[in-house]
């Protein structure tokens, strides 16, 4: 994982990357103490890493890629040809 | 000319597994090698990169000869980059000798923080809960070995006067015992004695900070570590 530290007008920004097929993930906060507290906390485990989305997979013309639903393991929608874990749905509570 | 030994060579004793292996055991270190062939990337190493002024701080690998892992700075103060193992690989040990050898050019001597060797994960090694590595402080030109196992923190004497843009190869070597023995450009300078080795697992790292405004270029050549299991 890189997390990269920049400065835009008056707020303070960490950009986290990882892998060529991750989308990166970009947070703001209001100074370099609280931005450089995150990392730090970030990286010592005292909160969880950031989890990154895949990138969308694209045609050399810039469009976006499909599924090829003939390859079941594979997704080409993607730039790594997995599709993001989607959140599963919350139970529904019974009424008693 | 060599000598050639045409059957192998083995340090294993009879009824080792490998005794007729014709190659030295190589499970008996373990052993970090990078030669940076390719850039540190960040599914391998945890990289921090700080970029508050012009410029964007990065490490990459440039076109030359032998490999290397080239950082550069952007413009302001403490701007700069750290790179360590994603995990913390190497355990110290009592009885246990280690080595640490690196090749390294900063490009400011004087007015910059760097390390070179092991630290516990941390975002700001230089202060790593635990540190076994090469260290020079912002305002000196001068580089130091640091053993800090988080009870003691002992640094040798200055083991090299560095000079911006210049290259210089550091090392250290732990006897197993209580001593560091440290060396510039294969060169012994200083015996650090009544040391105790980090008792935790440390990652390899490197890094590079300005100590001053203005970008700065810093090439690591290698970085190589061993530890006997």
């Amino acid at each position: 994982m890189m997390t990269q530290l920049t400065k835009s007008g008056g707020k303070w920004a960490i950009e986290v990357s990882c892998g060529p097929h991750d989308k990166p993930l970009v947070k703001t906060f209001a100074s370099r103490e609280v931005a450089e507290k995150w990392r730090y906390d970030v990286a010592s485990g005292k909160i969880a890493a950031p989890v990154l989305q895949p990138k969308r997979a694209r045609t050399a013309k810039g469009k976006y890629k499909g599924d090829n639903k003939g390859t079941l393991d594979v997704n080409e929608a993607y730039a790594g040809g997995k599709a993001p874990v989607k959140a599963k749905p919350k139970a529904k509570s019974k009424k008693k | 000319m060599p000598t050639h030994f045409t059957n192998g060579v083995s340090n294993v004793i009879s009824g080792n597994p490998l005794y007729e292996f014709g190659m030295l055991d190589p499970t008996k270190w373990h052993i970090f090698w990078d030669d940076f062939n390719h850039e540190p990337l960040s599914t391998e190493w945890t990289i921090t990169a700080t970029s508050a002024g012009a410029g964007t701080s990065a490490i990459s690998t440039p076109d030359e000869a032998g490999g290397l892992a080239r950082i550069t700075t952007a413009a302001d103060e403490d701007d700069g980059i750290f790179a360590q193992t994603i995990g913390e690989i190497f355990l110290l040990a009592s009885g246990k000798k280690a080595f640490l050898k690196t090749r390294i050019s900063v490009g400011d001597a004087t007015q910059s923080d760097w390390v070179v060797g092991l630290h516990s994960t941390d975002t700001t090694p230089q202060d790593a809960t635990m540190r076994w590595l090469f260290e020079s402080v912002d305002g000196a030109a001068t580089v130091y070995f640091n053993n800090d196992d988080n009870s003691t923190d002992t640094d040798s004497e200055t083991i090299a006067t560095v000079e911006d843009d210049t290259f210089l190869t550091l090392s250290a070597y732990y006897d197993g015992k209580t001593s560091i023995l440290c060396y510039k450009n294969d060169v012994l300078v200083d015996t650090v004695t009544s040391i105790t080795v980090p008792g935790a697992e440390m990652a390899v790292g490197f890094g590079y900070l300005n100590g001053a405004a203005g970008a700065e270029t810093t090439d690591i050549d290698y970085i190589f570590v061993a530890k006997e299991r």
